[in-house]
């Protein structure tokens, strides 16, 4: 076998060829140029987030503005945007929003806050408002100077009074309400026909003024479990969550909690609880998770499964498209009367700015903000019924056209409409209560009103947030 | 090794070495300091060093506070409630799932792979379709299997319907008894039928443990059942004394890792959880996540928490490891 020689180097090491040389100075600078692009595709952001440019007074300016909801909140803040774009030529507008719930939009707001990135101009509810108020004083500075914003303070005693008032913390104004409305109940007439066709009697129509007994009268009425029901049972109600039941609670003389002090106790909530307990229980007016399983409020009262529902006026637009022939009647009525009187609880919308946002962007945002509770947007916003305006003067086109009686009652619901209660730790506490009202509700659960209220105000979280008077 | 060499060589390691230090030892560490501190989530405010404080809120009593009768367990029985009662219904959830979902796995499997291993006509179609759900994973196959255990219009409970109509005759004739009435479960709209419902969606994706329990099969030499053939042994005997043993080794590892997903199971918490069940599929990482991720963004108590369910996972864990390391001194004993 021949042997194979030794394979002689092609150069001496150490001394590199030219062309050797000119490859790896290549091979470097191809990966310092990769290098350098990732490094700005990763940390560009940040960069210009810590060393901003210098403003150019000819340039064009792009604030963010923030908001949540279907397409139909998409496209009236669209046409809010291009508005207010045609007015600013030199200002653009990014429109940045969370599809679905509000719970995804706070959170990702919450995200963005921790991040030092708030959008310019963004929305926030009353109920979440407090928690991220207390985290905005973190980021650099609460939303002060909202008189000055258009320097007619006589503009803010234009909007609704609640709605300011749900926005002013400490006698601070952090947000102004942009639109909203009370919580009212939806009735689907259709239900209460069907009742009448198969029980072969006359049931009631649902009707101004009544009380709680009234209502609970006619929800038995309108409760068949019977299948024979043209394919389906049907229920007289549909069971809320405590926010949206605050109504009844109050309407029992009953409240939750002020900013210090518990007060979910006494006679007046544990007849609203016992209330509350016994829709789902013992009067068996609501349907229980098993009977709808995978169904919501909105299914199931647009399919003519629950005949009332508690809802704001957002879900009429909601009601009016989804709902189909027969089904097609609905009404609204206001909450109703119980021992306490007549209550309701209205939420708000509102627009806060970025305490960080400074310079013309800082101005552009204000008069973002100001355009939105402008005379046009907001009776745009009352024309389209997405919710009620915040500008008072904007409630007289709120109550027109083929809904007008119905909208007329959210209206008049103002006049005995009350905020939620207000505390520290809102979401926590909201967690918990809802987590121990599904206990409480839970067939296998026989405590009493009394004792689930004091199981409760037991409840260390309680304890922590509030004066609870001992009663553990 | 020359420099040029060892240079080759840690260039080769440095991706695993970069992503290990990057994305496993440095979120341990990151993780771990975070416990100690109060860091929230949701504000830009620096973080403070709480000590072991976040360790005690997590697993303190508070002794001021009336038990509860629906109180986490009895290993708190007496005056006062946990100072976050949670922690332990979650921790509870995530054994009890461990508990029911991981011998239910591991027999399936078993039974699945020895049965898929019988050479009859068409069982390869057989074998694809029961890996096939294992394939499907993640949140389309738990949507697609919520709506099969929906209690009125679902699959499963219409299949117990037929099933109850089907015997009602017989029952009839024999024992007096009518099906008519008989209730069936609420599956996910229950506290009680939850986490069996959650069982039975594991055990319809054990795709991926049977074809490692299969693997296992073929490498057991098939004279040694033979042999034991020869000597009289029945198929149980054979089963039991000789392919059990063989298949040991497999069998922790599908242990192990079954125990280890079910301990930190979170897609199926997460996607399936409803208000009826009353925290019953409140397992020990969606409570983390949301206690991190959601309301109130408490990141140092979330860490805390992952620390603490690392911890049990290791007790859960460590009667496969003390199986396993005994077979590997049984082997090193007999060679």
């Amino acid at each position: 076998m021949r042997a194979i020689a030794p394979r002689e180097p092609l150069a001496p090491r150490g001394a590199a060829t030219p062309r050797a040389l000119a490859l790896r100075l290549l091979r470097a600078g191809a990966i310092l140029v990769v290098g350098l692009a990732a490094a700005a595709w990763l940390f560009g952001d940040t960069w210009r987030h810590h060393f901003p440019v210098a403003e150019d007074a000819g340039a064009t300016i792009e604030i963010r503005f923030a908001h949540f909801g279907g397409y139909e909140e998409y496209a009236l803040w669209r046409e809010a945007i291009e508005v207010f774009e045609r007015e600013h030529p030199r200002v653009r507008v990014r429109q940045e929003f969370v599809v679905g719930g509000q719970a995804l939009y706070h959170g990702k707001l919450r995200q963005q806050a921790s991040a030092a990135d708030l959008p310019d101009v963004f929305f926030v509810q009353v109920g979440p408002f407090n928690d991220l108020a207390d985290q905005f004083a973190d980021v650099g500075g609460v939303l002060d100077g909202v008189q000055e914003i258009d320097g007619r303070p006589e503009n803010l005693s234009g909007l609704d009074a609640l709605g300011i008032e749900a926005f002013r913390v400490d006698g601070v104004q952090r947000a102004l309400p942009i639109c909203g409305g009370p919580l009212l109940i939806y009735v689907n007439l259709a239900c209460f026909d069907r009742a009448t066709r198969f029980l072969g009697s006359a049931v009631a129509q649902p009707h101004e003024p009544w009380t709680i007994d009234e209502f609970l009268a006619l929800a038995s009425q309108a409760t068949i479990r019977d299948p024979r029901l043209e394919g389906e049972a049907q229920f007289g109600f549909w069971h809320p969550r405590w926010v949206y039941y605050l109504p009844f609670l109050w309407s029992f003389g009953a409240d939750v909690a002020d900013a210090k002090r518990w007060a979910l106790e006494g006679g007046e909530a544990e007849s609203a609880l016992t209330l509350y307990h016994d829709l789902l229980r013992v009067h068996r007016v609501c349907p229980g998770d098993a009977e709808l399983p995978q169904v919501w409020q909105d299914v199931a009262f647009l399919t003519g499964r629950v005949a009332m529902c508690v809802n704001g006026p957002w879900f009429e637009r909601f009601v009016e498209v989804g709902v189909t022939g027969d089904l097609g009647r609905f009404d609204v009525l206001p909450i109703p009367r119980g021992p306490g009187g007549r209550w309701t609880r209205v939420t708000w919308d509102g627009a806060a700015l970025n305490p960080s946002t400074r310079g013309a962007r800082r101005r552009a945002a204000e008069n973002f903000l100001r355009h939105l509770l402008s005379e046009p947007v907001q009776d745009r916003l009352a024309t389209q019924g997405l919710a009620m305006p915040a500008r008072r003067a904007s409630l007289d086109v709120y109550v027109t056209g083929p809904r007008a009686a119905q909208r007329a009652r959210f209206v008049e619901a103002l006049a005995y409409s009350r905020l939620q209660p207000r505390f520290p730790r809102f979401q926590e506490v909201d967690q918990l209560i809802n987590r121990s009202l599904d206990r409480y509700l839970n067939e296998a659960d026989d405590r009493s009103a009394r004792e689930f209220l004091a199981d409760l105000r037991a409840e260390p979280l309680i304890r922590a947030c509030f004066e609870t008077g001992g009663g553990s | 090794m020359s420099l040029q060499g060892r240079g080759a060589a840690w260039g080769f390691v440095a991706p695993f070495i970069v992503g290990f230090a990057a994305w496993c030892a440095g979120p341990l560490a990151a993780s771990l300091f975070l416990s100690l501190t109060d860091a929230s989530g949701a504000s830009a405010r620096r973080a403070e060093y709480v000590g072991l404080a976040n360790y005690r809120a997590a697993l303190g009593v508070d002794r001021t506070a009336r038990a509860d009768a629906a109180g986490p367990g009895p290993w708190l029985a007496g005056d006062g409630r946990p100072t976050d009662p949670l922690v332990y219904r979650s921790l509870g959830n995530s054994l009890a799932y461990t508990a029911m979902t991981v011998p239910v796995t591991l027999a399936g499997s078993l039974a699945l792979a020895l049965l898929l291993m019988q050479r009859v006509r068409g069982f390869s179609i057989v074998r694809t379709i029961v890996y096939l759900p294992h394939l499907l994973g993640g949140v389309a196959s738990l949507v697609i299997w919520s709506w099969l255990l929906n209690p009125r219009f679902g699959g499963i409970n219409a299949a117990i319907r037929a099933v109850y109509a089907a015997a009602d005759p017989l029952l009839r004739a024999t024992l007096g008894v009518t099906t008519e009435g008989w209730p069936v479960p609420e599956w996910l709209f229950s506290p009680t039928w939850c986490k069996p419902a959650l069982v039975l969606i594991r055990a319809g994706t054990v795709g991926g443990s049977v074809l490692i329990l299969m693997a296992a099969l073929q490498r057991v030499p098939p004279e040694l059942g033979e042999a034991a053939a020869l000597d009289g042994a029945g198929a149980w005997t054979r089963l039991r004394r000789v392919t059990l043993p063989q298949l040991r080794p497999a069998l922790v590892f599908v242990g192990l890792i079954e125990t280890v997903f079910a301990m930190q199971a979170f897609t199926e918490s997460y996607v399936l959880s409803h208000r009826s069940q009353q925290d019953g599929l409140l397992f020990a990482a969606t409570y983390l996540y949301r206690t991190a991720f959601e309301s109130p963004h408490r990141l140092g108590y979330a860490a805390a928490l992952g620390w603490i369910l690392a911890g049990v996972t290791g007790v859960m864990i460590a009667p496969w490891l003390a199986w396993g390391r005994r077979r590997a001194a049984f082997e090193e004993g007999g060679t």
